[in-house]
């Protein structure tokens, strides 16, 4: 897994992904859910510093996960795939959001407190692999990327559970 | 080293393009091109929407917030293509070329559009003798009109809104067969929408105003579809912006003063009179009805597709006859001549 770190595998990581998952290459499906679980939960804190709405981040979570359903998650880096699906939901919601700035808040993500990226080789590199992937992304999907949330439905979920919650925990639930 | 590549996959659409014969420009747009192109083994004839091509890797397009990767419009054209698959009123996309950023769609050539209507009479030419001739039936207004609503209830049902329903973008097939096409703009309804949709003068009063994003339903297709109609009984863009006395009025000032009830907010001081922008509409009891069920100015009380489908009278008005077909066939190649002509 070592080699699967975006396209600028030579320069200094520019990402630096903490690998979740051993080098066996053998499929363990809670490992998995869990990789999931750290993935769409960096495409909600991206979403928010990045301004974006809830829809598109939902829209982003749901491209991811349908992505998957596809394709093994042994075979693209994931964080890669939750760049270019924020991107794409970017797009989809008409919430159009920039490249750069993704590429930016997620440098922040993983490396807290340094410097933003400098605009060079690997900055271009990167760039060209999250537009790449979100080709690939379309291509798996077949174009199917507006459906219909399954976030309404949990929504409409919670309120219904709501009288069984601890009433303080719901206050400082933003829903 | 592992990127997300499609090179496999290039070669293999290259060979497949190389199939294609591309002949005349037949459209052009923001999006991109449209060329008419032949098979080279079966001789068909198709459409061919390319995209326009971003570039990478230029400092200029970062600056100015430019789309990179696919277009929206694409995203968009292809997600509600392949969900739309299959209605007969819907261009159907029978192949998809992807060379590496370029992304171009194969779709069936349909030779008219629905600019005919646009002819500056509307349904009769009046001659000098008092004589008037016929040249638009009116069973091609109900048929288009129904065909449509077809393609629209068929969208509204899975929850997308067109978002720019304009003649030029109501394709005909040879038997006049109508074909719903360019979804560039087309989307799941949701909320907060861009208002930046639909060609102006096609455009529901409630999409005007500020720039906000705006939560609006299906019922915009159903107002251009309204517009259409009106446009087809005219024979001209009926709220395209014009000049009257000093200054020019807006199509949103045209549509408050001929269609703004008494009692809403935004009722104008003045209003028009109705008969004078649309006299052949108000004529003619039936069009008139249907006309002024889609255009209310109320996006709550428009009618929906499938309502307009179940008005039996206007279902009946749609049967065309041959000689009807022929009347309109006529007239498009009339022109499409006279338009070649005033290129030359």
């Amino acid at each position: 897994p070592s080699s699967r770190i975006l396209a600028t595998a030579d320069g200094p990581l520019l990402l630096a992904f903490k690998r979740d998952f051993g080098g066996d290459g053998e499929s363990d499906p809670a490992q998995d859910i869990k990789t999931h679980f750290r993935v769409c939960r960096f495409v909600m804190e991206t979403g928010v510093k990045l301004g974006m709405r809830s829809v598109p981040v939902a829209t982003a979570c749901v491209l991811y996960h349908r992505f998957f359903e596809r394709v093994s998650i042994r075979a693209y880096e994931p964080y890669l795939v939750a760049m270019s699906c924020v991107y794409l939901a970017g797009k989809v919601e008409e919430q159009h959001i920039r490249t750069r700035d993704i590429i930016n808040v997620s440098h922040r993500y993983f490396n807290s407190g340094s410097a933003p990226l400098e605009c060079d080789k690997e900055f271009w590199d990167l760039r060209d692999s999250v537009v790449q992937c979100e080709l690939l992304i379309l291509r798996q999907l077949n174009f199917h990327v507006s459906f219909e949330h399954p976030h309404k439905y949990l929504l409409h979920y919670l309120l219904s559970v709501k009288s069984l919650v601890n009433r303080h925990a719901w206050s400082r639930t933003p829903i | 080293l592992q990127t997300p590549s499609c090179e496999k996959n290039t070669s293999r659409s290259l060979t497949q393009m190389e199939n294609y014969l591309k002949g005349s420009i037949i459209g052009r747009g923001t999006y991109g091109i449209v060329y008419k192109v032949t098979c080279l083994k079966t001789g068909k004839v198709f459409a061919l929407k390319c995209h326009r091509s971003p570039v990478l890797r230029d400092e200029d397009t970062e600056q100015k917030d430019a789309t990179i990767g696919v277009e929206d419009a694409t995203v968009r054209e292809l997600s509600c293509l392949s969900a739309l698959r299959g209605h007969p009123n819907v261009i159907q996309i029978h192949d998809l070329f992807i060379d590496g950023e370029n992304i171009a769609m194969l779709m069936p050539y349909a030779p008219y559009t629905l600019t005919v209507i646009h002819n500056g009479h509307g349904l009769k030419v009046n001659y000098d003798h008092g004589k008037a001739l016929q040249v638009i039936p009116l069973s091609f207004v109900a048929h288009f009109s129904v065909q449509v609503a077809n393609a629209l209830s068929y969208m509204h049902g899975r929850n997308i809104i067109h978002r720019d329903l304009t003649p030029r973008n109501v394709l005909l097939t040879k038997d006049l067969t109508v074909k719903v096409a360019d979804m560039g703009l087309a989307r799941q309804s949701s909320k907060r929408m861009s208002p930046n949709v639909v060609t102006e003068p096609y455009r529901a009063p409630e999409l005007f105003g500020d720039n906000s994003p705006k939560d609006y339903t299906c019922a915009i297709d159903m107002w251009s579809l309204g517009v259409m109609i009106a446009d087809a009984m005219e024979g001209k863009v009926v709220f395209a912006e014009r000049e009257k006395g000093s200054g020019t009025v807006s199509t949103y000032d045209i549509i408050v003063k001929t269609l703004c009830p008494r009692n809403h907010v935004k009722a104008p001081v003045t209003s028009w009179d109705i008969d004078d922008v649309m006299p052949n509409v108000m004529e003619c009891t039936l069009v008139k009805r249907i006309v002024l069920q889609l255009l209310t100015f109320r996006e709550n009380e428009r009618l929906l597709a499938h309502e307009l489908l179940q008005d039996q009278e206007w279902v009946q008005a749609a049967h065309m006859t041959e000689e009807d077909k022929n009347m309109v066939i006529h007239q498009i190649q009339q022109q499409q001549l006279r338009q070649a002509s005033k290129r030359f």
